[in-house]
């Protein structure tokens, strides 16, 4: 899948990660990053206390943040995290949508900042390895459990589940090439979202379950959710054999299709296979073509 | 804490992070074929040198670096757990590329590198360890040891997550796989109990068809197989290979969606559903199965000799002499045997296939040696002669089937 990268690259949430981290704005996001750290802290701090409690989202968050991180005042924390953001440096990522309150759009950001070294870590392999779409999923899955377990308050805050940017990157991954013609679009984008959440759900209901072992819930649905135009058993297997013997008529002399014993247990499997074959061939059947 | 201090934890963390990342979509290559396989722990490997100060990778059981590392930013010490989860990503890459007999001490080398590192209650360090005894029961040593040390591990994950845990039912899992493969009928009888109720457990907790579930089901239903292969009477064992047979068709239909036919979930249960069928008396329908699960695992290895391939070879070999094709059965043993005795020389595995080579020889009035290597001379097939009474049939496979499920 060459142009997923570029595709992720752009999203809403990949540019606004950009922009906020760029060089020019290094002071306010060393701020925004002092802000992350000092709800991280909380969230574990009140875990500790009361397991339940991870899963609210804390009473005057805000200044608890503000006091932890060393503010005079809760204004500044107020300040980046409410819907007018008048001449701040780095918009929230919230936008401008008044029903998000600031505690809400504080925890949707250390929830995107804390995710996307993972996030980084498997397009830097997805890129070096031309993953397919199912492949890509299952990595991006795999390292969302792995963010869920590492960062397990934060994941469990209210409101509790992936971070916000899963949502835009598995639009990318359903819209990505060879994919139509499967799942309506929009279903399977809906789809692929309740499935990340299925994967960190995993997470916080089992403090012991690996990433692979979350994955294994939705494996079966991303499997088929990703899967390309199906063809027949009857029309692969022609495909393969064509190809095969295309391949062993115009092979130059360097290429090695097969092993002499391959060779070998392709024939016995012909063999096999041509008389079950016969006996299907013979019996009656519906006599329209799957 | 300052400022600056509050921001290196925080370029640690992201670093951490991105090898954790990098580590969990390099596992998922796990899948493609060996030499992809190898590229991936190339690239692992390589980020290993770039993120950890200067380590001797090569005395902890993995392949050193393919280039001179550019150091990144931010170093993290050996001993952090997102290094020590991309090296055991590393490690199961790099597996592939050794003989089976070799593996045990692989990871053995990595348990002992992080041990020197971490304290020995570091849950990651107990996993490490199960890895090592998982390859040590793949390669079908049964040692005390092993037991101690796989129940030693459900006795922490008890502890530490709880009896419903995950770990805690993957490592209950490990424990009948040991008991699986000692293969004393009361250690069968134990497991295919014990199988029984963690099938239980996990279709409540996820339903019939989810992994972990297909994985506990698939024990029981080698459990059921090794107790009809093992049965005395013709009904007892009738029926109960009857049972099995039903059971792992279920489960390979269930891997096949889930996981891909060729994969090595779905490849396993055709091997247990061909020893299946033979037991049954329906030795074509065996060979046609075990035929299919040969070519879906030179797709899945790219034609490489695993021991899967050879457990699939030496069944196929069981199945003809059940045939009656007494020289192709000989020729396919002597693959078998060749496979075994690259991957586990001296191993039960070979010694069991050379005493069918030494019976299979004996039937032929031939001279009993084993074939060094290549094939026995193949013959098209010719006789379509149903098996003989399952009575004289052979007895347990002694080869090592996919040893129990890595948790990762």
């Amino acid at each position: 899948m060459p142009s997923i990268r570029h595709e992720l690259e752009r999203t809403r949430t990949a540019r606004w990660y950009l922009e906020a981290r760029s060089v020019q704005r290094g002071a306010p996001w060393r701020e925004r990053v002092q802000c992350y750290a000092a709800l991280s802290g909380i969230l574990a701090e009140d875990t500790r206390q009361d397991a339940a409690r991870c899963q609210r989202q804390p009473h005057a968050l805000l200044k608890r943040v503000a006091q932890r991180a060393n503010f005079a005042s809760a204004e500044p924390v107020y300040r980046r995290w409410r819907h007018k953001q008048d001449g701040q440096p780095v918009v929230r990522w919230a936008g401008a949508d008044p029903s998000v309150k600031p505690g809400a759009a504080l925890v949707a950001e250390a929830k995107i900042a804390a995710f996307w070294p993972y996030r980084e870590g498997v397009i830097e392999v997805s890129d070096a390895f031309d993953m397919t779409a199912a492949e890509w999923a299952a990595a991006y899955l795999r390292a969302l459990a792995a963010w869920a377990a590492d960062n397990r308050p934060l994941a469990a805050c209210r409101p509790a589940g992936p971070p916000g940017c899963v949502t835009e990157d598995m639009a990318v991954l359903a819209a990505s090439p060879g994919r139509a013609g499967a799942t309506p679009g929009t279903a399977r984008i809906a789809r692929l979202q309740e499935l990340a959440g299925i994967v960190v759900g995993q997470v916080l209901d089992d403090g012991s379950i690996t990433p692979p072992g979350a994955f294994d819930a939705v494996r079966g649905e991303v499997r088929q959710l990703l899967a390309g135009p199906r063809l027949s058993l009857a029309d692969q297997a022609v495909r393969s054999a064509a190809e095969l013997a295309d391949r062993l008529l115009h092979r130059d002399g360097a290429e090695n299709v097969m092993t002499p014993r391959q060779a070998g247990q392709v024939m016995d499997l012909l063999g096999s296979l041509a008389s079950l074959l016969a006996d299907f061939a013979a019996t009656p059947g519906p006599g329209q073509d799957l | 804490m300052t400022s600056d201090a509050i921001i290196a934890a925080d370029e640690q963390t992201r670093a951490a992070a991105r090898l954790r990342g990098a580590a969990e979509a390099l596992s998922v290559l796990r899948r493609r074929a060996p030499a992809e396989r190898q590229r991936a722990c190339r690239f692992a490997m390589s980020l290993l040198a770039a993120h950890v100060p200067a380590t001797d990778w090569v005395s902890a059981g993995l392949p050193g670096p393919p280039w001179p590392a550019r150091r990144a930013g931010h170093l993290l010490p050996s001993g952090h757990q997102a290094v020590l989860q991309l090296a055991r990503t590393a490690m199961m890459l790099y597996l592939s590329e050794l003989r089976g007999a070799d593996r045990p001490a692989a990871w053995q080398r990595l348990a002992a590198f992080f041990a020197r590192q971490l304290p020995s209650s570091e849950p990651e360090l107990v996993l490490l360890r199960e890895h090592a005894m998982l390859a040590r029961l793949a390669a079908a040593d049964t040692a005390p040891e092993v037991f101690g040390e796989l129940s030693g591990a459900l006795g922490f994950h008890r502890a530490v997550h709880g009896e419903d845990a995950y770990l805690t039912a993957v490592a209950r899992a490990n424990v009948q796989v040991a008991l699986l493969q000692r293969g004393a009928k009361p250690d069968l009888a134990k497991a295919a109990a014990l199988a029984q109720q963690e099938v239980a457990i996990r279709t409540i907790r996820h339903g019939p068809d989810h992994p972990a579930t297909l994985a506990a089901r698939s024990l029981l239903g080698r459990c059921l197989l090794m107790q009809a292969e093992a049965a005395h009477g013709e009904a007892g064992r009738l029926r109960l290979a009857g049972q099995a047979l039903a059971e792992i068709t279920r489960i390979r239909v269930a891997r096949d969606r889930l996981f891909g036919v060729t994969s090595p979930e779905a490849t396993s249960s055709r091997r247990y559903e061909a020893r299946a069928l033979l037991l049954l008396g329906e030795g074509e329908k065996a060979r046609n199965c075990l035929l299919c699960t040969l070519a879906f695992e030179n797709a899945c290895h790219g034609g490489e000799e695993t021991p899967s391939v050879g457990q699939t070879l030496y069944q196929l070999a069981r199945v003809e002499r059940a045939l009656g094709n007494t020289e192709r059965a000989f020729g396919l043993a002597g693959d078998a045997y060749r496979i075994f005795s690259l991957h586990y020389p001296g191993g039960s595995t070979a010694r069991q296939t050379r005493e069918l080579i030494r019976e299979l020889g004996a039937a032929l009035t031939v001279h009993s040696a084993p074939p060094a290597a290549g094939h026995a001379p193949r013959q098209r097939r010719t006789s379509t002669r149903r098996s003989p009474a399952p009575g004289q049939a052979p007895g347990p496979s002694p080869c090592a089937d996919t040893a129990g499920r890595s948790a990762w």
